[in-house]
Formats: C-alpha cells, structure tokens, sequence
C-alpha cells in the first residue's frame, strides 16, 4: 500500500490522490479502510453538510470523483437504513459523533436471484473514530439506536449508483437506484 | 410464527426501570401461561439512562431503605445488599447507594423473577420497536431488522427522551463538536482538557451530575453553569416526619392559595424547630390527588410560575454530592449564571457564550472548550423525531395531554388515541404519564405503577387466555 508515511493525516486532496493510484478492481477493503481512518477531514468543511431529517436520516454528497463518493449522514435517535449491499462496490464509514450500530447480515436461503432471504450475523456498537467496514457483496444495516444524534461520513469506490434491499419478511430483494441531494 | 397467535403475548418496549418492573411483576404473578418480550435498544438491559451510568459519583436521590423495587415489600432492596459482601457492611437504611449498583439490583430482580416464574416466559430482544400495526385484537410490533411479531398487549416503557436544544437565533453552534446535546453521551466528557472551562447548561439534578462526573475524573477548570433562574437543586437532609396539614378535600383549588398554604405551614414548621423539607414530603402521598383537582388553568400556571421552586425543593440531592457541589461552589471552581443564552461564538481554540443576565440588559461573555445541554428532557410527544413516535402520531394511536407534557392516559395505564378513546392494548407508565400524574418520574411513584399495570394487563388478558384455551 502507498501510503505517504511522513505523516499519517491525509487531507482530502491527498485522500483523491491516494484513490486515484489504485485501480478500482484492485482496490481492498483493508486499503480504504486505511486511507479513511487517516483521513483529517476538516470539521469546518463536514459541519456545512451536517442538517437533520424528521422523515429518515439525511444524505449529503460531500465530494464524488470518478473513484469513489464520499458523503456525509445524520441520523436522528431512531433512524435506520434498509438492510441492503452495495451491488458490487466497496464502503467504509467512520463515526464523526454519537455513536452508530452497524450491522451485518447473511443469506442463509437463495431462491433465486430476487428471492434471498436473511438473516442478523452480527453487530456492534461504534462510538467517536471508528469504522463500519462493509465488503463488495456485504448485506448490511446501518442504524442510530442510541439516544443521541449520529453524524457519520461515507466512502464508497467506485461511486454508488444502485444498491440491493432486502426484505426480511418476504425474501424479496429490489435493485433501487440512488439519487443524491446535491447542495445548492 | 403462527403457532404465537395462540401464545398470549406482551410485549413491552424499553427495558429501564419501568418496563423492567412491569416484567418482573408479570413473570412474577403469571397465572396462565404467558410470553412476555421485552425490547431494548440498548446492549445492556434493566439499567436504563439513570441506572446505566458508570461514575461512582452518580448517587442515587433516594436513601437505599427507600429504594425497594416493590411496594408491599419495603425492605428488598436492602436484602439484596446484605447478598453482596462488598455492600453489606457499608450500606445503612439512610445510605444513598451510587446509580450503578442500582441497576444491577434490578438486572437482578428480572433474573429472579424470570428463573422462579411458574406461568411466564421472558425472551430479550436486542432490537428497536419502530412501528406497531393495530389489527383488531392484537397488534403487530415492528423492529428496524425488518422483524414483526404479534402481541396482545403493549407497554410502552419509554423512559425519559433527550433533553431538546435551547432556542437561539443561530443554531451552528449546535452540530460543533464542542457541543453536546445529549448529557448521557459517553462522549460527553472525553476529550476534555482539564484545565479547559465547560459550561453546562441548566442547573437542575443533571447538571450536578455533570459537575461531580468532571471531579471524579480530575477536571481542574472552570465550570459555568447557565439557567434562567439560576436555582440548584437543594440537598437532602434527614428530618422527623411532618404530620399531614392538607388533605385532598380541604386542599384550596388554586395554585396562588395553595401556595400560600404551604408557605404558611413552612413558616409555622420553621418556627416551631421543624424542617420545610419534612413539610414538603408530608405532601408527598397526595400531590397526585392535588394536581388531578386542579383546573387545566390553574395546572398551568403551576408549570408557568412554580415548577422551579417545586423541583429544586422537592427533587433533592444526597448530601455526599451536595458537599461536592458546595466545595466547588466555594473555590469558585463553579459559577452559576442566571439567565439565558444569546449567542455562541466559536473559534479554532474554544467558544466564547454571552449570556444575559436574568432580569437585567447585561451581557457577560463566558469562554469554555466545552458546552453540555443539561436542560430537563424533552417531554412534548409532538415534538419527538423517533420512527416510533412518529409512527404511533401517525396513526393517532397516541395523543399529547392537554398541558404536552406527557402522553394522555387512562387512570389504568392504557393510551388515549388522537379521538380520546381509551386503547385496549397500549398501555405506559412513567414518565409519559406526566399529565395525568405530575409525580410519576421517581422509583416510589413507577414501581406502583408497574405492580398495578401488570395486574391490570394480567386482569384483561386472563379472559382472553380461557377463551383461547376453552
């Protein structure tokens, strides 16, 4: 991994420069996982982003380049994702405050390819820092079950364009296509 | 899933105290076979907020020989020390027990309850209730992994919500990490430097929470506290009984006159060598009946004009944590602030927050590293952003009580709908019963409430059972 070891702080321009040297194929989810947790995002630059939703929690794109997204959510106390993968790509999240549940599921059924059904494998508990790690085809959920808000940023290679839900009660899975709330 | 449809079934939400008690009690009295889930968000269940802290310095409000979860049994809670050598020989009938083992008594209490229950099966789920579906006699409760199960009775036992962010003009201060809107984050206070000031705002039970929390971990700076009227909770002390001087019927029906009585029957009390706290207390068993008996009118002009002085009397403080406060106090290492924040002003190195002062035109500009909303929960149900909450509004299966501070509630427990009809299967208690009770936050006033709400639920479920079962 090329990683500029004089220091271990990469400012989002150095952050584009890394992702651009590695192409997307070859990129791991352990590379990104790096390069995200050194990441010094300035607070000044993520604070712009940050602003709540009453209906479900709200999704900011914070910077897309042909390599990745990377964008910024808030969550209420309450609020959920759907259990869903990425179609493919990569993700890694990291807490920016409060604390987030990330889970992980696992099909343990497949009747065909719109017919998956799933299960919980795991979750944990992620406080100020930390990362949620999640695989090319990973089914996962993402949730603010604690009392307090939740701001997180997302990285995901290459950029999002469609992801799978799954429903847990009929085993149905739908390909939804992602829009994004650009600021103005 | 189907065969649970003729399983009778309770499901309560939220597993602190409340709901906690009320699945001890139904495990406890099952007299048919009963399923009993109960959901929590939290990985830690039977501790809630007040009893989920892990600072030694968080003191219960109550003297421990007060504390017993169960009414008809007073003396539990101190068994159940006499059990742990390391509480046996330290903790007295007037001791104020830290926060923690507290909630390990009640872990506890659910434990027995479960493992000696005749009729009753508990099952904890980890999980978050986000939506219930009403279907005729039963309901469906919804979790946020996609899971439903159905229930014949619910019992929302939500505890208390986050405290909301004071008003101000412009709210960018509030997203900056300096800023902590939920005093129970476990960020709360990492992070802090110690010789940083932190201002906490609000100056109410939490706020001294706050205070001893920032000792107990060594912080040396200053602490400014910010209220409106700048009042602090009053310590407790020990006093002989004060003989009742009002009762429900010969109670004035206004606020202004009774006020007056009992500043009256305070001043007499002094006088004669008797303390106020001992006259206060002696209401203690009929402010529910004092408040049901008052005009919505005159109910809010008591929330407008007397609630303060009526908290920092009557929810007093243990004298260890009071001593602490006043040391700080004395040192100056506290300074409390009456008034109302105007403005924050945040740079790279910390924020500096002007404060008008109560009453006057005068601004002081406070600057800390730190700022920690302690204001007293949120308690208007219309305001609250929860998919539950949000769900149950939609449905209009919950409506605020008149005064929105509280959900409005049948004297049973069971949830009045948007049109005011009395639900058959939803039921709270706790603090969402605010309205209708004024006192029903404390251990004394909900572990009544769970007895009586398990009896209830165990009441009208026994003629479901024998229909189900003929």
């Amino acid at each position: 991994m090329t990683i500029n070891l004089l220091t271990n702080r990469l400012t989002l321009d150095n952050f584009i420069l890394e992702m651009m040297r590695i192409p997307p194929p070859d990129l791991q989810i352990e590379q990104l996982a790096a390069l995200v947790s050194q990441l010094d995002l300035n607070d000044i630059l993520l604070r712009q982003h940050i602003s709540f939703s009453d209906r479900t929690y709200a999704r900011k794109l914070l910077c897309r380049t042909s390599r990745f997204d990377m964008l910024v959510l808030c969550w209420h106390p309450g609020q959920f994702t759907t259990i869903h993968d990425h179609a493919g790509a990569i993700n890694v999240t990291r807490v920016r405050s409060g604390i987030l549940t990330a889970r992980i599921f696992e099909v343990y059924e497949e009747k065909s390819a719109n017919e998956k059904w799933v299960r919980l494998q795991s979750e944990e508990e992620l406080d100020r820092g930390k990362l949620a790690i999640v695989d090319r085809h990973q089914i996962h959920q993402l949730a603010n079950t604690s009392d307090e808000k939740l701001v997180t940023l997302h990285v995901y290679a290459p950029p999002l364009k469609n992801i799978n839900v799954y429903c847990p009660n009929s085993g149905q899975v739908d390909e939804v296509n992602l829009t994004y709330s650009l600021e103005q | 899933m189907n065969k649970d449809i003729f399983r009778t079934t309770i499901a309560i939400i939220g597993a602190g105290f409340s709901g906690t008690l009320v699945a001890a009690h139904l495990l406890k009295n099952a007299t048919f076979p009963i399923e009993i889930k109960i959901i929590e968000r939290k990985s830690v269940m039977g501790k809630g907020v007040a009893y989920g802290t892990k600072y030694e310095s968080h003191l219960l409000n109550v003297p421990a020989g007060k504390m017993s979860a169960f009414p008809d049994d007073p003396e539990h809670f101190l068994r159940w020390i006499k059990t742990r050598p390391d509480l046996a020989e330290i903790v007295k009938p007037d001791t104020f027990v830290p926060r923690k083992i507290y909630g390990e008594y009640i872990q506890t209490v659910l434990k027995e309850a479960e493992a000696t229950s005749q009729y009753g099966r508990l099952e904890r789920i980890k999980n978050e209730a986000i939506a219930i579906q009403a279907d005729r006699d039963r309901v469906i409760v919804c979790l946020s992994t996609g899971e439903k199960f159905p229930a014949h009775k619910i019992v929302l036992a939500l505890g208390n919500f986050p405290p909301s962010d004071p008003p101000i003009a412009d709210r960018s201060f509030y997203t900056s990490l300096r800023y902590i809107s939920y005093p129970w984050s476990p960020h709360a206070l990492t992070d802090i430097e110690p010789n940083d000031a932190v201002l906490l705002i609000g100056s109410g039970l939490t706020m001294l929470d706050l205070a001893v929390a920032l000792t107990e971990q060594g912080h040396q700076g200053e602490i400014h506290v910010v209220s409106r009227h700048g009042l602090l909770p009053h310590p407790h002390k020990f006093t002989k009984p004060y003989p009742a001087f009002l009762s429900s019927e010969t109670a004035p029906k206004t606020i202004r006159s009774l006020f007056r009585v009992v500043r009256r029957e305070v001043k007499n009390a002094i006088a004669q060598g008797d303390d106020w706290r001992a006259v206060l207390d002696s209401l203690r068993p009929i402010t529910q009946q004092l408040w049901q008996q008052l005009p919505l009118d005159e109910q809010r002009r008591f929330l407008r004009h007397v609630r303060i002085y009526w908290e920092v009397h009557r929810h007093r403080v243990s004298p260890g944590v009071a001593e602490k406060v006043a040391t700080m106090l004395n040192s100056g290492q506290m300074r409390v602030h009456a008034g109302r924040i105007q403005a924050y002003e945040e740079d790279a190195d910390g924020v500096n927050v002007a404060i008008r002062k109560r009453q006057t035109t005068d601004t002081e500009v406070v600057r800390v590293g730190r700022v920690i909303n302690c204001t007293g929960t949120e308690c208007d149900y219309r305001k609250f952003q929860h998919p539950l909450i949000q769900n149950l509004r939609s449905q209009g299966l919950i409506r605020s009580d008149a005064l929105a501070i509280g959900l409005d509630v049948a004297p049973n427990g069971a949830l009045l709908d948007v049109d005011g009809v009395v639900s058959q299967n939803l039921y709270t208690l706790g603090p969402p019963r605010q309205g209708r009770l004024w006192e029903t936050t404390a251990v004394p006033e909900i572990r009544v409430q769970a007895a009586t709400l398990a009896k209830e639920l165990m009441q009208t479920l026994s003629f479901h059972s024998s229909f189900l079962h003929n």
